[in-house]
């Protein structure tokens, strides 16, 4: 009886509604990120201010990254494109 | 006999210049030149110059060399995640000298790949813009935005970590430190005070953690292997062990590197009683466990690939167990984890220097094996009629300037940075001598 | 009972409210009684009913039997009622019962737990709508109507029909362009090689047209292999590529390149099973004023800034060989560092070259010149379109079953004897349809099998020279190891 269940279950489109990458980095990847964010807010010892400093290093350092890095794209085609 | 670790100590870095400091930057400054040259050369006559070619009717593999030491510097890249977390999060306090180092080291690391990245593209001049505009799209299905996103985020997440730490020691040891950085020093200690101390000390706590979950399981063990892992039509990649396996290389070049810095480390500004060889010892020995998992790992691949497996899974494999590249590292390995269980067994048998020579076989037999992995993988595909097919392909000597300019560049990073902050942290000082007599929360 | 429901399952009709305030509990409530009586809703029925109303046969039969498996499925009637209840209705129309039924019935008479009694103690409660579907499948499959239910590709027979695979969630448009290649009339002189190297001003070795001669150890057989991309419907190019560069056209299905967007990262070549991608190493040895670019002298944003229908005017008026008409640089080879393939001539079907070139490609003209018409490009939505009336007039030359059997015993020596494989058997295929790629390619011949290996074919690649005088290449890295040998870089 069981056998005949599990013989039935057709395979599922993961394609289909939502596709890997929408679960796989916002609700896999990310969480980390939510919870150490969520900490700094609701955790003891903290302060809100504290708490969005870090918030503002996170995406300060984002920029960081990829503006300079954008910069220079831009430049190598210039020079070489 | 030991000596007691003070302030002094973290701070000779920033106060002392010697000959060999310039010597140093002098060899990784020409290291570096070699490479710009060669890139020059590249971005002017285009990838034709990397002996690259098309798989199929080509006769040749598509990725190699530059994807190959983008993946190894991300390995090494987790030596910093690991030693914080067994700091920060287990508390193994012997480990806090190097814990700053390691951190440094994933960011001079993780620079490396992203520039990997850069070179390996034949459109470098659109990167950016073209991966931005499309993000919100390609998110959903593109194995490599995934990993753009990741590695941004491990990035970003430990350099905030580093950034927090460092608004207690500069704010502190602020009067020694050189008056050139000044407008740095500013912004990183902007608005600290004393107080927020144990609250900064908890948001580095729930930092660790994150960047524990996300760069070991996530990005080497998730992330990176899927670029090859999810690809159905390369029977040497489509193979869900991947994942476990390139991380275990992660591991073990992230301890080698940490090794191989800390040795430099103490010699070159008297450390010894910092980053002791008990230190080096305990470091060797985890190298150990990370070898040992490796090995397990690759029997598993090599059993499933001889037994009884599809043609092509067949084919591969047979060509990785012919090829003498994947002795050398296999090699390599055995012949260390053997030497690192008879020195547990015969603690005499060890010595800083022999850690050091493990750790450059290490390092050598991930980067063999990873760049054979790729190759290999493009060379036997699950379409195999073409006569062309297994491709040919030898480093040229454009990407093996790449190996050259990205060691010498990480060498600069750390040259520049041991003049501008502390590479050893404070509270490691501190829990010597309590200087400052913080109260630590956490340990 | 049966026929109140009949009443309203057949529409979405104004009594299924006064039903679901009864007090019974059917898998029909359960499901939506106001959706009708199909899990997937009364629209789904509606659909099922027209299909029925195509067929010969009676359609209102087929609605009340499918109504009824639902029922039969919940435990609410049991197989022998739903047996008996339609066996003279199917005989009358059918002139024969064949569901699997009847023979199960006669087996399992006076045997209580044979394979009847244990479908029945299937409960409503253990029934998922998914597997509901799938027992309704089963019992409208008894009266052939198996296929409504299932929208498996992999399951399709190749050769039914080119236009059945067209169930493509990214598709928006009506047509899908694809090819049929009978393999049989090829003959490996490789023109349209050439034709399509003529097209696109490719660099030498990047034949994205590219044939193979192969045989299998166990055959002396010379066998081709014609070689396009296979311009999938599930590309996994287009999924992996991080800029969406390489993107599958909405209008006509064709996996195309957008040389402007395109980062070189090469993933999609990485990707591709087939192996039909060329990247641009080095600079495009044909300039691009030698792509017939046409002298409208607008850039590719300039023409997006155009509506449309002065875009396209533009772009035919001139003869654009490298825009396609949402002004996209997708034709022709690309730039430095972009990665380029078959494109299935955009320009063409576009109608820059002119009304007469629609619906054509290099290759097929090629190969069409030389006698041997091979490749057949076309809309395989199209029932009409050149290769589904290939297909069709390949399946009317198919030999019978019954004169196949003679002559497979050899009587006088009593051994087996070979079938005779008239070239006119049909044997066709797509190109590593398992990886789930549903490629728009679809052969006629002998597929190769994982032991098949390329051979020498009857004209080698590089006796040939294209249009411009060069000389045709067959591997690529000849070419691009000239940048790396420092002793010929010197020349």
């Amino acid at each position: 009886m069981v056998l005949e269940i599990f013989g039935m279950v057709s395979p599922v489109d993961y394609w289909e509604g939502i596709a890997p990458g929408s679960w796989l980095i916002f609700a896999v990847v990310l969480v980390p990120v939510y919870t150490a964010v969520a900490a700094w807010y609701l955790g003891k010892p903290g302060n809100p201010k504290m708490a969005t400093m870090g918030v503002v290093y996170l995406v300060g350092l984002t920029l960081a990254l990829w503006v300079p890095f954008y910069i220079a794209t831009v430049l190598i085609g210039i020079i070489f494109f | 006999m030991t000596r007691e670790p003070s302030e002094e100590d973290i701070l000779r870095p920033l106060k002392h210049t010697s000959m060999w400091y310039f010597v140093a930057l002098g060899i990784a400054g020409i290291g570096a030149l070699i490479w710009v040259a060669g890139y020059l050369w590249q971005l002017q006559h285009g990838l034709a110059v990397t002996g690259l070619s098309d798989w199929g009717s080509g006769g040749g593999v598509t990725w190699g060399m530059y994807i190959g030491l983008f993946i190894w510097w991300v390995g090494i890249a987790h030596g910093g995640i690991i030693l914080s977390a067994a700091v920060r999060l287990l508390g193994m306090d012997r480990y806090q000298p190097v814990a700053r180092l390691a951190e440094l080291l994933t960011i001079g690391a993780l620079s490396m790949a992203g520039l990997m990245i850069l070179v390996h593209t034949g459109r470098p001049d659109r990167l950016v813009w073209s991966v931005v505009v499309s993000y919100t799209e390609t998110v959903h299905s593109s194995p490599l935005v995934w990993d753009v996103t990741v590695i941004t985020l491990y990035f970003v997440l430990t350099a905030t970590y580093l950034a927090l730490t460092l608004r207690y020691d500069i704010s502190r040891l602020r009067d020694d430190l050189p008056g050139l950085f000044t407008p740095f020093y500013e912004v990183v200690t902007l608005g600290y005070t004393e107080e927020e101390d144990p609250i900064v000390e908890r948001m580095v706590w729930w930092l660790a953690l994150a960047i524990i979950i996300l760069a070991p399981l996530l990005l080497h063990g998730g992330v990176i292997p899927w670029l090859f892992q999810l690809m159905p039509s390369m029977p040497g990649w489509f193979d869900s062990v991947q994942g476990p396996q390139f991380l275990t290389i992660a591991l073990s070049s992230a301890i080698s590197g940490v090794i191989i810095l800390s040795y430099v480390m103490r010699a070159r500004y008297d450390w010894y009683h910092l980053l002791s060889d008990n230190v080096l010892r305990g470091l060797t020995n985890w190298l150990g466990l990370f070898v040992l998992l490796f090995l397990w790992l690759q029997l598993q691949q090599v059993i499933s690939g001889v037994f009884a497996a599809p043609i092509s899974v067949g084919t591969v494999t047979g060509a990785m167990l012919g090829h003498p590249v994947y002795w050398f590292a296999i090699g390599v390995s055995v012949l260390i984890l053997a030497l690192i269980f008879a020195s547990a067994i015969r603690p005499s048998i060890w010595s800083p220097t022999l850690a050091v020579v493990f750790s450059v076989g290490i390092l050598s037999a991930t980067l063999a094996e990873k760049v054979l992995f790729l190759v290999e993988g493009l060379q036997y595909p699950g379409f195999g009629l073409y006569a062309a097919i297994p491709g040919a392909y030898f480093p040229s000597l454009v990407e093996i300037s790449a190996f050259v300019g990205t060691v010498s560049m990480v060498t600069i990073f750390f040259l520049v940075v041991l003049k501008v902050f502390p590479v050893i942290e404070l509270h490691a000082v501190e829990s010597h001598d309590g200087d400052h007599g913080h109260a630590e929360v956490a340990d | 009972m049966s026929a109140d429901d009949h009443s309203c399952g057949r529409d979405s009709c104004g009594c299924s409210e006064g039903n679901s305030s009864t007090a019974k509990t059917s898998i029909l409530d359960q499901l939506g009684d106001e959706e009708g009586f199909h899990p997937m809703g009364s629209g789904w029925e509606d659909e099922m009913r027209e299909m029925l109303d195509d067929t010969e046969y009676d359609a209102e039969l087929g609605m009340e039997m499918a109504r009824d498996a639902m029922r039969l499925v919940a435990g609410e009637i049991s197989e022998e009622e739903f047996y008996e209840q339609y066996h003279d209705a199917v005989v009358d129309e059918f002139e024969t019962d064949e569901r699997p039924m009847a023979e199960l019935f006669e087996e399992d008479e006076g045997e209580p737990d044979g394979h009847v009694a244990k479908l029945s103690e299937l409960s409503a409660e253990d029934v998922t709508r998914r597997d509901t579907m799938k027992k309704v499948g089963l019992g409208a499959g008894a009266i052939g109507l198996g296929g409504l239910f299932s929208n498996d590709q992999n399951t399709e027979d190749p050769v039914s029909s080119t236009a059945a695979a067209a169930s493509d969630d990214h598709r928006e448009g009506d047509q899908r362009y694809g090819m049929v290649i009978d393999l049989e009339r090829c003959d490996g002189c490789l023109e349209c090689v050439v034709g399509c190297i003529d097209e696109n001003g490719t660099d030498r070795g990047a034949n994205w047209m590219y044939v193979m001669t192969w045989e299998d150890q166990n055959t002396e057989q010379e066998n081709f292999m014609v070689r396009p991309c296979q311009h999938c419907s599930n590309a996994p190019c287009a999924k992996v590529c991080p800029v969406q560069a390489r993107h599958i056209r909405d209008r006509d299905g064709l996996v195309l390149t957008d040389y402007e967007t395109c980062i070189g990262c090469r993933y999609c070549q990485v990707a591709c099973p087939y192996g039909v991608n060329y990247f641009q190493w080095g600079d495009p040895e044909i300039p691009t004023d030698d792509l017939m670019t046409g002298d409208h002298g607008l850039s590719g944003s300039e023409l997006r800034e155009l509506s449309e229908e002065e875009r396209v005017d533009t772009l035919q008026d001139s003869g654009d060989h490298i825009h396609d008409y949402r002004g996209r640089e997708v034709d022709s080879r690309g730039r430095v560092g972009t990665m380029g393939k078959c494109t299935f001539c955009p320009s063409r079907q576009d109608g820059n070259m002119g009304e007469e070139y629609v619906g054509t490609v290099a290759c097929m003209d090629a190969c069409d010149s030389q006698g041997m018409s091979a490749i057949h490009f076309g809309d395989l939505n199209d029932e009409n379109s050149r290769p589904n009336r290939y297909l069709e007039r390949a399946k009317e030359m198919q030999v019978d079953p019954e004169d196949k059997q003679e002559g497979v015993i050899d009587e006088e020596e009593d051994i087996w004897a070979p079938a005779p494989h008239g070239e006119s058997q049909l044997s066709a295929f797509r190109l590593l349809e398992e990886i789930g790629t549903q490629p728009n390619i679809l052969y006629l011949g002998n597929e190769p099998g994982p032991e098949a290996e390329q051979i020498e074919g009857p004209v080698p690649y590089d006796r040939l020279r294209d249009s411009r005088d060069r000389q045709v290449v067959d591997r690529r890295k000849d070419v691009t190891d000239e940048m790396t040998d420092f002793g010929a870089a010197g020349d």
